[in-house]
């Protein structure tokens, strides 16, 4: 074994931090942190979950207990999670202020706001994602109208699908179709009143009420997750899968994982952009530390290493000192308001699963 | 009668009540919380067919069982296929013969485009049966071989024929009988685990709606309050068909006895298991392996683009460490677990206790993360705060009832019809009770307690919440990095990581291969 491991285990700090381990990309990129960081004595060990609910359940159940250690270091996380733990007082607060490198952060990607709930400095932005589709065999064109995908799904019944909502992938395929039937209608962007839910949700009930017998099995079944989705459509059996990160498509490329012939395809004219996140638990057993990580992890280095083509391909959130700025792959949309979503998942399985 | 004055029975004692006591509790404040939500929890859309579904599940898996106990011959059939396949992981098998058989998959683009059939595919009640009685089945056959090993059957039979009975009818009457009260067990362990299946149902049952028990997990990953109390509900609802299925169980094996055995006369039951089985899990095991070095398989192509080792040349020394995490902690679990149940089946002897064997088998009736997120608090006062070290203890020991519970369900008919008089004729001589235990029982009962250790193992390897939630991720094991890994969409990756898993449950089963004999001691 290496020797840094060794040093690393007499005399480092250990920080556990939870994080998905679905990804290769990720998994490689953080076994680089973690080299980096066993120089400075710290070791990073990626305790790797199939899904971060999981991890969120545990320390839910922990701040519960008031216990005064958590398991849990840090952890990668974004949407529903985070505003669980944050209402649950579960996180530590003024991050910004703890990480010396959160002033280099670019305040013009949104991140201020997670699907629509303020971060108030209880998380700190480690990447961006903006979600798209990525089709077989379109490579004339790099958008696609709500109309123009049920045109394919026409000519070729059978060979689309999305991920099952609540799902949050599958969610913002509804949210995306929302905005895009009602034109952006302002009233999508405030929190829902009675009066518009049902006029505005109208359109898309009648929309899905078409594209589904076209789907993949008739509509009555759905990819459990983008994951699952990729693999159908790596193996041949549909078109198109969904994806909220613009590297994606090429490091699946670039490994084999996807045939040559798939290309990212926006629905509609705009992608719709949020952060993923890191954050600390309070009840951390060795903060300082989580906090020196996550401060390694916003340095230029780290983030630039996290950019490049070669690895996770992952778009930075700071702004660079040489100028080499991050640079969007889409147009961003902004979401609907949070309120939506709830009306949107609920709606949509009393209508469908059954 | 227990003597409750004794220290050895209040430690015994607390150990098995203390964690029930605490899950009970845990249900029980969140069911307190709003009981006005049973009612949207009743409406929550689809749950009827949720219901149906997993009650169907269950009962065509039991149908599956019943038969395969049925077709049951005694011999010593090379059971070395059927190892593989019980060695081979339920996620393993399932994402292997999806890939095999499913549309698109690699048989698939073999047969001409007129025979391609459609039935088996992914998310389908055909095709998550299927996989769950192909899995099922080598575990039924290897349990009836050891309740037939525990009868002198051959005794009955010579006994029915002398009584002017043909032998199939001597067997009907005398044999199966006794075989089916034995399966008992093992038969509801089945169908519980189909009821309760997570990671397989997500790949090969239907989703919209899914099994109950996938619902129950997706409710309790939601961190929303009420999801949190839907999922209580559904894990009562899922324990409530479990002891149903129990009931049903019962019925079925007396209504076999008194009804249809007697009228069997010499009709045969016989299933071409063994050899079909094997063979299918051997082509699972064989395209898992493929993927695992295999770059660019797209469809239609039969081979891919290139074969490569170099992933796993570039995983080997994590997958090593991972490797003795598994291995030793399934050990130590195994060990323990075994040490245990052999503790407690000489009080159950002494002490004349009932009961005590199912509330040992309750762990495997209960949906995992709750009973987890219930001990959570009770775990956390050893490893708040703590090294490693003591998180690998929390996990050993989280891991133990559920290792426990194969360890009785295999030991405890073997031990139970045991003759004590060995080990005190022993004790007559002069020799301490666990001297005499050691020379004269357990040479007796090798054989159940090597096949109950095995399971423990094969148990404790196949474990992934009690890594996460109790072990704070301190001790990842193969199986934990194989269901992280199989959340994501790389086939080479995961490939690789069910090999591996595969691999390590192979040596575990390793010794069963030598065929198994008959010991005096188990029978009476």
């Amino acid at each position: 074994m290496k020797l840094w491991f060794i040093a690393a285990l007499v005399s480092a700090q250990q920080v556990y931090f939870h994080a998905w381990g679905g990804s290769d990309e990720v998994n490689q990129y953080l076994r680089w942190a973690q080299q980096q960081l066993a120089a400075e004595d710290i070791q990073l060990v990626h305790v790797k979950v199939a899904d971060i609910s999981e991890t969120v359940a545990l320390l839910l159940r922990e701040n519960q207990q008031q216990q005064q250690h958590s398991a849990v270091d840090l952890l990668w996380l974004n949407g529903e999670n985070f505003h669980a733990l944050k209402a649950a007082n579960a996180l530590r607060g003024e991050l910004s202020a703890a990480v010396a490198n959160s002033a280099l952060l670019d305040p013009t990607l949104g991140w201020q706001q997670d699907f629509g709930i303020a971060t108030d400095d209880y998380e700190l932005p480690w990447g961006v994602g903006q979600f798209h589709l990525l089709v077989r065999g379109l490579a004339h064109t790099n958008s696609m109208s709500p109309q123009q995908l049920l045109d394919y799904a026409k000519s070729h019944p059978g060979r689309l699908s999305y991920p099952k909502p609540p799902e949050f992938h599958g969610t913002t395929f509804l949210k995306l179709l929302l905005l895009e039937l009602n034109q952006h209608d302002g009233a999508l962007y405030q929190a829902p009143q009675a009066a518009q839910q049902a006029q505005l949700l109208a359109p898309l009930w009648a929309y899905l009420d078409q594209l589904h017998p076209l789907l993949w099995r008739g509509g009555r079944e759905f990819p459990n997750s983008a994951a699952q989705q990729q693999q159908l459509l790596a193996q041949g059996v549909l078109d198109n899968a969904v994806s909220f990160n613009p590297s994606e498509l090429r490091n699946a490329q670039r490994n084999q994982r996807l045939p040559a012939t798939i290309k990212p395809l926006l629905l509609g004219e705009r992608a719709i952009t949020n952060s993923h996140y890191l954050a600390i638990p309070k009840a951390a057993n060795n903060p300082e530390a989580a906090l020196h990580v996550l401060n390694f992890l916003l340095s230029e280095v780290a983030q630039q290493r996290k950019q490049a083509a070669d690895g996770w391909g992952d778009t930075a959130v700071i702004r660079f000192s040489q100028g080499n700025h991050a640079q969007q792959l889409f147009p961003a949309q902004a979401e609907p308001h949070v309120g939506w979503v709830k009306l949107l998942e609920q709606q949509w399985l009393e209508r469908y699963q059954q | 009668m227990i003597n409750l004055s004794h220290w050895r029975t209040r430690v015994a004692l607390v150990v098995l009540v203390l964690p029930w006591l605490l899950l009970a509790g845990y249900i029980g404040a969140q069911l307190l919380q709003q009981p006005q939500l049973l009612f949207s929890w009743l409406n929550y859309p689809g749950l009827s067919k949720m219901f149906s579904q997993s009650i169907l599940i269950a009962v065509v898996i039991m149908l599956i069982a019943w038969l395969v106990i049925l077709s049951v011959q005694p011999r010593c059939a090379r059971s070395g296929g059927l190892l593989q396949v019980i060695a081979l992981p339920h996620l393993a098998l399932a994402i292997g013969l999806l890939w095999l058989l499913a549309p698109y998959g690699w048989l698939w683009r073999l047969l001409p485009e007129s025979w391609q059939l459609q039935f088996f595919d992914r998310q389908q009640l055909v095709s998550f049966l299927a996989i769950l009685a192909l899995k099922e089945i080598p575990f039924l056959w290897l349990m009836s071989q050891r309740a037939l090993a525990q009868m002198p059957w051959q005794r009955w039979l010579l006994s029915g024929q002398s009584l002017g009975y043909s032998r199939q009818r001597s067997w009907w009457l005398l044999v199966m009988p006794e075989l089916l009260r034995r399966m008992r067990l093992p038969l509801m362990i089945v169908v519980v685990y189909a009821l309760s299946v997570v990671d397989v149902a997500l790949l090969a049952a239907p989703q919209n709606p899914a099994p109950l028990a996938v619902q129950v997990l997706q409710w309790q990953l939601d961190a929303e309050p009420t999801s949190q109390l839907f999922a209580s509900y559904g894990a009562i609802a899922l324990l409530v068909l479990a002891v149903l299925a129990g009931v049903v169980i019962l019925a079925l094996e007396k209504l076999t006895i008194w009804q249809l055995l007697p009228r069997l006369k010499s009709t045969t039951v016989r299933l071409p298991l063994v050899t079909i089985i094997s063979l299918i899990g051997l082509l699972a095991a064989f395209a898992i392996v493929a993927q695992s070095v295999a770059l660019g398989w797209f469809y239609p192509q039969l081979l891919p683009s290139s074969w490569s080792f170099a992933r796993w040349q570039q995983e080997l020394p994590e997958l090593l460490q991972l490797f003795v995490h598994s291995a030793g902690l399934a050990m130590l679990v195994a060990s323990v677990s075994l040490i245990w149940v052999v503790l407690l089946l000489e009080w159950r002897r002494r002490a004349r206790i009932s009961g005590l064997m199912m509330w040992l088998l309750l762990p495997l009736l209960v949906p995992q993360l709750t009973v987890l997120l219930a001990w959570q608090q009770a775990f956390a006062l050893v490893t708040s705060g703590s090294g490693s070290w003591h998180y690998g203890m929390a996990l050993l020991v989280a891991q133990i009832p559920f290792s426990a519970a194969y360890v009785v369900l295999i030991l405890a008919p073997a031990e139970r019809r045991f003759e004590q008089r060995y080990v005190t004729t022993l004790q007559s001589y002069g020799y301490g009770f666990w001297r005499s235990w050691w020379l004269a029982k357990r040479p007796l009962i090798k054989q159940p307690l090597l096949l109950a250790w095995v399971f423990a193992g094969l148990v404790s390897m196949a474990q992934y919440l009690p890594i996460v939630l109790m072990g704070g991720g301190r001790w990842p094991t193969l199986t934990s990095e194989l269901v992280a890994i199989s959340s994501g969409a790389n086939n080479q990756l995961i490939a690789i990581h069910a090999v591996s898993q595969w691999l390590l449950a192979l040596c575990f089963v390793l010794p069963l291969a030598r065929r198994q004999r008959i010991t005096e001691g188990e029978q009476r």
